[in-house]
């Protein structure tokens, strides 16, 4: 950006000098007006392209959120219309009706959202605890066998999680942890990426600190509070969110692990789109009214783009907030490259 | 920064308050409850709270904990994953695919040992005011009475002779695996204001569905030129198409001797295919796979708007299929071939009672009691609630007795005035479903591990064809190596 | 990492060839033994190494003779390092190193069922038998077929992630060198970071799905706004996502090239934000000077993008290249997403990930830990063949 704004200042400065400089600078002036020109319809065409590209990326939000109020004749239209002709705002009302009393959610949203910030909260916390300490001995201290540990703590990260799944859901049901918060959270505590990239982190403080404070009679665990914590406290609060969108977004172990009242918000939602209920859950006579000639007994596109938004919003919210931080903590591995 | 860190650790202390809260909460003591997985919606699942609430009442001391896994598919899954880890439900929903592949986990309990039983049994528990009682079950078993009324066509689907692998799992031929709980087939559901304009009427003046396939056909091709925008008809499931067709055309499916399991690759079934193929190239009708949704759907659209004529599918989904202002849906048995192949899928869940879930001490006493809940299940009142709030067929003959239930059935309600919408349809898919001239149609197809996946696999044959992705042939044969062929 | 190749260097003299004269046949062999030893004790001093790094602690000082006891009390202390990581590796043992020791062991129990007597499993004796199975499709369950699933992921892999990352490229380019409303752009471009690709993917399928009762345009509801767009370029309509999607079948495997495409779409546009953001930065960050020689020397755009840019953010474009694979070879949600919890028309679209799912809620637990191997020795090889091909350490997600 500022090298831009440096080369255009230039310019700038030219084209001055060459006008002052009299009659003799025509042509130079014309060639400088063509350059500029050049430089424009580039421009342009740089703003042009990345519109385009902005439009795209930004097209599957924007006709969710539209799909979503829309009515489902109007969805099924021929040609689908970019707005809406009437807002049916109650679609999302439909989501609530229709989870909770249609296909048989034995969880209210409240008790859902409640599971969600719940497990959200304190598997940030206590896996931010865990990735602090853990990256603070691996960063700091010294001890027998540490490379060799965290050598293989970095191998398992190219084994995929998935093939781990099997296995922890027997482990689980065995420690007799099913329909628990703690079956959401504890499997998930240690990120080796983030204690990772945490490691990193500490390694950049200069040892010179550390000495310092030691001489200060500072405890290792005085140092790590006092000194590293505060100094790497933007990465920890973009781990934070990261962490928490993960738990947000998290589907497939929860449905797994927990019947309904111990599930996340995306199962719950998801009921509105994922869930091929066989012909024994038909829609209630309410429902028949509502769609009109679409009695059908499957989730209509309109409903799952609400249920859609409904898992998607929060979180475009949250990053409006917290831009920053989010950013930073997705870009830190990459610089790190 | 600080302030929120702050924040942070706050809500973070609060959670964990929550989480400790929640932490308390009594579990669930499993040596008293029982635990019934079942796939169904809410609106039929208040249907079996009545017979939950009147269990417990009965059999205090006694709970019954009722989890919806999802679909049919969720729920097998979800045994499947229990059963890995000792925490399975001590009665669920089940079709005879999956039980076929519960038998290798030794839990599934013969029922034999508890069907007829005469002896009466005796529990103690701890009554509100923290009192020690006993209370007796007069009698463990159905009575004679119960037992004739089952349908003996539904009731023999549970035997171990439909089983394949039974004497592994320390059955015979005579044990009884499962029971019936409710049974729905398939009908055609028609659009009776569309046939009367192709004129297809009888001597009354009604509209006069199709009784033949050949009939069908011609009514479609009709209809195609009377309204070339619609699709006259749609069926619901491919599998269940093929497997009828099997019956009505004698080719084969499948069978229960392990060394010729899977039929299907026949020159029959080729023809049938090649068939269909020719039909639906001239858009006669759809599928679900490609319509990519319920049928139903189309059909309630009426033929004017691109809709279907005909619908064929499970007499469980009555609801749907309702013309709303329309027309008035109206329900036949699905067409035949001739007089002697008329046979119709049955289908419906059984019951089927696991055993030892939870690693519980009190094993005799809770299976005992978890026959009860199936005697309740099976009672008269609650299958008759049942059929009326959902269009399946109840398993024993004694429903039809009760006068409420007739009218139910003859498209009246308690008062004798019609009934309407939904209601309506389900009473007409009650009466074409059930019937004793009917259930001489109904068949079956053995179980045994891998049944299932032939099934799945039929789905993909007849859509594979439609499509034109694999000839017959081909795609007959794909299948047969996906179902491990033997 | 470094370290390492400090020490190959050091060690390079032992592989010299000795200096007593031999004739050249002897003297292959003895240069060759040198070299085989000196193989041998490259490795052996470097996991020496790793050993021999005695902790030391800063503060111990070589002062007055200690104690036995206080001998112990320091060197206990200087170990207190494992009181930190202990809870960590209390939990990656529990839930990760168990698993990883019990999936080895399950996928050789041949036809291994989990759920069978009561809990303990079934299974036909030791050997090699799933992993037959699986890489055959003899499975006899009906379900995913491993080849296929194999072939779908590196299919998608190795063209979403090129395209995304050049994609990313160009936007990247182009953010750089605008003035205003760069941070507008910016957020925008990261958007698709935040999102479930399991709600993404259905919001994706309603792009592509044609709802019609003959599976094609013929008699149809609404052919959907991808072909919409088409048809103003006189393209006709194709069934994307549905039953009736076009494909080519070659052999056994079944090339569902319509599905690949929306799930090519779908992979780019998921994958762009972290690209970008990376590329980005990552052009911040280079040095204006460059920039400024080059505009003296009257570079053009493009050789400035080539000769400056490109080698720059070198490390970055394969960090995303390396990164973008890995991801891509456990692809699963969006795939359900687009295509259904099946994946598509009998498992066509399944991934190696789907393949586990799959196998895992058929209850053949055996194959699924069999498959799950197998994707993890592919993983490997493609790290392999990526740290050949960079040659630049790079760490992975």
């Amino acid at each position: 950006m500022a090298r831009n704004r440096n080369s255009v200042s230039a310019d700038t400065v030219v084209g001055k000098w060459d006008l002052s400089a009299g009659d003799e600078g025509f042509d130079a002036e014309k060639v400088q007006k063509r350059e500029k020109t050049k430089q424009i319809v580039k421009n342009v065409l740089v703003y042009i392209f990345l519109t385009i590209c902005a439009l795209l990326a930004f097209l599957p939000f924007y006709w969710m959120i539209i799909s979503s109020i829309k009515t489902e004749d109007e969805f099924r239209q021929t040609v689908p219309t970019f707005f809406p002709h009437s807002f049916q705002w109650k679609n999302y009302w439909m989501i609530f009706h229709q989870v909770t009393t249609t296909t048989g959610s034995a969880a209210s949203f409240g008790q859902i959202l409640i599971n969600t910030l719940v497990v959200g909260f304190l598997s940030t916390f206590l896996g931010l605890v865990v990735i602090v300490i853990t990256a603070y001995a691996l960063a700091r201290m010294k001890f027998k066998g540490k490379n060799l540990l965290f050598a293989i703590m970095l191998a398992t990260m190219m084994i995929p999680g998935e093939l781990f799944t099997v296995s922890n859901y027997i482990t689980v049901a065995k420690l007799n942890m099913m329909d628990t918060y703690t079956v959401l959270i504890l499997p998930f505590l240690v990120s080796v990426y983030y204690i990772y990239l945490l490691r990193n982190n500490f390694m950049q403080i200069p040892d010179s600190l550390y000495q310092a404070a030691k001489i200060d009679g500072l405890s290792d665990m005085g140092y790590l509070l006092k000194v590293m914590i505060p100094l790497t406290a933007p990465t920890l609060i973009s781990i934070t969110l990261l962490k928490f969108i993960g738990t947000w977004n998290s589907y497939i172990w929860p449905r797994l692990v927990n019947t309904e009242p111990w599930q996340m918000i995306t199962n719950w939602v998801s009921g509105g789109f994922v869930d091929r209920r066989q012909p024994t859950s038909p829609w209630g006579d309410n429902w028949t009214i509502y769609s009109g000639q679409y009695g059908s007994s499957e989730p209509l596109d309109t409903l799952k783009m609400a249920a859609v938004c409904m898992v998607s919003l929060p979180l475009l919210i949250l990053f409006l907030f917290c831009r920053k931080y989010i950013m930073r903590g997705v870009s830190k591995s990459g610089t790190k490259g | 920064m600080k302030k929120l860190l702050t924040v942070a650790l706050a809500g973070c202390i609060v959670a964990s308050g929550c989480f400790a809260f929640a932490g308390c909460s009594n579990p669930t003591d499993y040596e008293h409850t029982i635990v019934f997985y079942s796939s169904q919606g809410q609106d039929l699942a208040v249907v079996t709270d009545t017979a939950i609430e009147n269990f417990q009442e009965k059999y205090p001391g006694w709970k019954v904990e009722h989890i919806k896994p999802g679909g049919y598919k969720e729920l097998k899954e979800k045994v499947i994953s229990d059963l890995q880890t000792n925490i399975q439900p001590d009665v669920a929903y089940c079709y005879a695919d999956h039980v076929a592949q519960y038998l290798g986990s030794k839990t599934v309990v013969n029922m034999s040992q508890y069907f007829t039983n005469a002896n009466s049994f005796t529990y103690t528990y701890t009554d509100d005011a923290g009192n020690n009682q006993t209370k007796t079950v007069d009698r463990i078993g159905f009575t004679q009475a119960d037992v004739d009324s089952f349908i003996p066509g539904y009731l023999e689907e549970g035997y171990g002779r439909n089983y394949s692998g039974i004497e592994e799992a320390g059955f015979t031929a005579d044990t009884l695996i499962t029971l019936p709980f409710v049974k729905s087939t398939e009908a055609l559901y028609y659009n009776p204001n569309a046939l009367k304009e192709l004129g297809e009427v009888d001597d009354a003046g009604n509209a006069k569905p199709p009784e033949t396939w050949k009939d069908l056909w011609r009514i479609c091709e009709k209809a195609k030129t009377k309204w070339p925008g619609c699709t006259p008809l749609g069926y619901d499931s491919e599998a269940n198409w093929f497997i009828t067709m099997s019956q009505q055309l004698e080719f084969g499916y499948t069978d229960v001797d392990p060394a010729h399991h899977f039929l299907f690759k026949n020159d029959g079934a080729k023809a049938w295919l090649n068939e269909i193929k020719g039909y639906f190239d001239k858009h006669y009708f759809t599928t679900q796979q490609i319509y990519g949704n319920y049928t139903s759907g189309l059909f309630t659209k009426g033929p004017n708007d691109g809709g279907l004529i005909f619908c064929i599918g499970s007499t469980g989904g009555a609801k749907n299929q309702s013309g709303g202002t329309l027309f008035t849906t109206e329900v036949a048995p699905i067409p035949q071939v001739d007089e002697t192949h008329n046979q119709c899928i049955s289908q419906g869940p059984s019951l089927v009672m696991l055993a030892g879930g939870h690693n519980i001490t009190n094993l005799e006493e809770k299976q005992i009691m978890t026959f009860q809940f199936i005697k309740e299940l099976l009672s008269v009142n609650f299958q008759a609630k049942f059929a009326r709030a959902s269009g399946y067929a109840p398993m024993r003959t004694d429903v039809y007795d009760n006068e409420d239930f007739q009218l139910f059935v003859d498209g009246k309600d308690e008062d004798g005035k019609p009934l309407t919408g939904t209601d309506l349809i389900i009473s007409k898919c009650v009466k074409a479903g059930s019937g004793e001239e009917f259930n001489k149609r109904l068949f079956t197809s053995p179980a045994f591990v891998g049944s299932s996946t032939a099934r799945d696999q039929m789905d993909f044959v007849v859509v594979y064809v439609l499509q034109g992705q694999k000839d017959p042939d081909r795609a007959l044969s794909d299948a047969y190596k996906a179902c491990g062929g033997k | 990492m470094t370290e390492d190749e400090k020490d190959i260097i050091e060690n390079e003299p032992q592989t010299e060839a000795p200096k007593k004269k031999h004739n050249k046949f002897t003297q292959y062999f003895i240069n060759l033994g040198a070299r085989i030893k000196g193989w041998f004790v490259d490795k052996i001093e470097a996991v020496k190494d790793v050993f021999r790094k005695k902790p030391k602690d800063v503060y111990a000082y070589d002062g007055p003779q200690l104690s036995k006891g206080e001998k112990f009390r320091r060197g206990l202390k200087s170990q207190s390092g494992w009181l930190f990581v202990a809870p960590a590796l209390v939990l990656m043992a529990i839930f990760t190193f168990y698993p990883i020791i019990a999936a080895f062991i399950g996928a050789f129990k041949q036809d291994y069922v989990a759920s069978d007597n009561m809990g303990q499993g079934s299974f036909n004796g030791w050997g090699f038998a799933n992993f037959g199975h699986v890489w055959t499709g003899d499975t006899g369950t009906g379900g995913a077929d491993f080849v296929q699933c194999l072939v779908n992921t590196l299919v998608l892999t190795f063209i979403s992630v090129p395209l995304s990352t050049l994609l990313a490229l160009l936007i990247s380019v182009a953010l750089n060198s605008i003035k205003r409303v760069q941070k507008a752009y910016q957020t925008i471009f990261f958007l698709p970071y935040l999102t479930n690709a399991l709600a993404m993917g259905a919001v994706f399928a309603t792009f592509f799905k044609i709802i019609s009762p003959t599976g094609t345009a013929e008699n149809a509801e609404t052919v959907g706004l991808v072909n919409i767009v088409l048809g103003w370029f006189g393209i006709e309509p194709v069934n994307w996502v549905g039953g009736l999607s076009p494909t080519w079948q070659i052999g056994s495997l079944t090339i569902p090239w319509a599905k690949y495409i929306v799930a090519i779409i779908y992979e780019v546009w998921s994958g762009l934000p972290f690209k970008i953001l990376i590329l980005f930065s990552a052009m911040q960050s280079i040095n204006k000077q460059y920039y400024d020689a080059a505009k003296v020397d009257g570079a053009s755009r493009w050789t400035v993008l080539w000769k400056i840019t490109a080698p720059m953010i070198m490390p970055q474009i394969s960090y995303l290249l390396v990164t973008g694979i890995m991801g891509g070879m456990k692809q699963y949600s969006a795939i359900i997403g687009l295509f259904g919890p099946s994946m598509g028309l009998n498992y066509d679209m399944g991934t190696m990930v789907g393949y586990l799912y799959n196998y895992i809620s058929l209850g053949q637990t055996g194959y699924a830990f069999a498959g799950s191997l197998m994707l993890f020795v592919i993983i490997m090889i493609i790290t392999f063949i990526n740290n050949k091909i960079t040659k630049k350490r790079t760490t992975y997600r």
